[in-house]
């Protein structure tokens, strides 16, 4: 993208970003998608930011995508998390699909038509990206598809889904295929309802989803997710996800700084005293870290990519595992901090002239969206396997 | 190359690592070892136990995905290993 267009999306994102400010309460409260935050970045062509510009999209790359996410996040942690998980999905198709379904869906995505949902957890596989129990079964009418989500960011809102597949009965469960569905293709019936402590904006539902696809609709290849997902998916969803916490926390100190430095400080922080300022020091040095570690491993992934290499590498993987835990576990510790700083009335209440508890919330969801139990895990087995230790 | 190439204790080592492997299966050699289960704990595990087994130690350049695609890949870099050490 070139420097004014740049400008003109992030000119956008702030635009989006005072709409999702105006509803990000009510969308908390009630536990659905901001609808009006939603037609804004339809409107926006934020949708299409990774599409290349020759099929209509901005032609944005992966530091745009994170920059974006921040901004966004700024607004509504919720809503900027469902457009950075439908930009994970683009990137997929961008990077993965056969040239016909590019395409068809690639114009669609950059005029903001098609919202794309993603369908990797399973009932029994849980998180597990890579083993999916439900098969793909062949039919005469293409390839027929019986899948339980229990977790489906903004599925009811969704046009269209990316839904990991066994590859077909016979296979072993880790042969996973992926594929896309329009929403007119898939009887989609409720499951479930979705009343939890944070990130209640993204009305993470269950769906039943049963139909058929043709063939064509296999993004990457039979059984070849795995590919998808060490190349495009994980990568991406890491860079994105650990943006929109940033974001998140990055909203929470500038408001509680905003209020410090007002008339409208309550009383009881004493901003001269070296208590007060040691925690925001601590506040910040866990978001400078955050910071700096995002964009360190924007770039590694951004320079592998441009020379075509894989990402599948111990040490990036390291990296991006490393980026997504510390991502959860120092943007939430940096909102509890903030929340100890606040005190009871204004850190802590619903209502609050400051947002911290529902930052609180919706941080608290960080480490166990996509659990960074299991990265550690992944971590900790791949540092086995690099003695030469390549630091990002 | 055929499972006859390989002794026992290689064998055995593999199948323990291979959750998808049913008793009884033969291991082929071209045997995709990640289809079968092995994943990244389970790749450290048959690691740690081929090197005390054969008396090897993996270098870093052959801890890549490459060795521990089948159990041709991998039995080829633990011959290698064990051949170079005896000289």
């Amino acid at each position: 993208m070139e420097l004014s267009q740049r400008s003109a999306a992030l000119e956008a994102a702030a635009r989006v970003r005072t709409i999702l400010r105006q509803h990000a309460g009510a969308a908390d409260e009630q536990a659905r998608v901001c609808e009006p935050g939603m037609a804004e970045l339809r409107r926006s062509g934020l949708m299409g930011l990774l599409v290349p510009q020759e099929r209509g999209g901005l032609g944005g790359d992966l530091s745009d995508l994170v920059e974006i996410a921040q901004v966004l996040a700024d607004g509504c942690t919720s809503t900027a998390m469902i457009w950075a998980m439908h930009c994970q999905q683009a990137d997929v198709l961008i990077h993965f699909a056969a040239q016909p379904l590019r395409d068809r869906l690639l114009p669609r995505i950059a005029r903001g038509e098609l919202y794309l949902a993603s369908v990797t957890t399973g009932p029994s596989t849980g998180g597990h990206l890579l083993s999916s129990a439900s098969p793909l079964t062949d039919t005469e009418q293409g390839l027929w598809v019986d899948r339980e989500a229990p977790i489906v960011t903004g599925g009811l809102v969704a046009d269209g889904f990316l839904i990991t597949m066994r590859s077909s009965p016979d296979a072993p469960e880790n042969e996973v295929s992926l594929v896309y569905a329009d929403r007119d293709q898939m009887d989609v019936v409720e499951r479930g309802d979705w009343d939890t402590l944070g990130m209640r904006g993204t009305h993470s539902v269950g769906l039943k989803l049963s139909g058929a696809v043709p063939r064509s609709q296999v993004v990457g290849g039979d059984g070849a997710f795995r590919t998808v997902a060490l190349e495009s998916m994980a990568p991406v969803g890491h860079l994105a996800w650990a943006a929109c916490w940033l974001g998140a926390a990055r909203s929470a100190l500038g408001e509680l700084v905003g209020l410090l430095r007002s008339a409208e400080r309550p009383g009881s922080i004493d901003i001269r005293s070296e208590l007060v300022a040691e925690r925001l020091a601590r506040i910040r040095m866990d978001l400078e870290l955050v910071g700096a570690y995002l964009c360190r491993v924007t770039a590694e992934v951004s320079q592998l990519r441009a020379a075509g290499a894989s990402l599948a590498g111990t040490a990036t993987q390291i990296h991006l595992n490393t980026l997504k835990v510390i991502a959860a576990d120092l943007t939430f510790r940096s909102v509890d901090r903030m929340v100890q700083l606040a005190g009871l009335s204004l850190g802590y209440r619903r209502g609050s002239a400051l947002p911290l508890e529902r930052h609180f919330r919706d941080l608290r969801s960080a480490a166990l969206n996509y659990a960074n139990d299991r990265l550690l895990t992944a971590t900790g087995a791949l540092t086995l396997m690099d003695r030469s230790v390549n630091l990002a | 190359m055929t499972s006859a190439d390989w002794p026992d204790d290689f064998e055995k080592a593999v199948r323990q690592h291979l959750p998808l492997l049913a008793d009884g299966t033969a291991l082929t050699s071209e045997a995709s070892l990640l289809a079968l289960g092995l994943d990244s704990l389970a790749t450290v595990g048959l690691l740690v136990e081929v090197e005390e087994t054969f008396a090897v130690q993996f270098p870093d350049e052959d801890l890549r995905a490459e060795t521990f695609a089948t159990p041709a890949t991998l039995w080829a870099v633990v011959v290698r290993l064990r051949d170079g050490a005896a000289t």
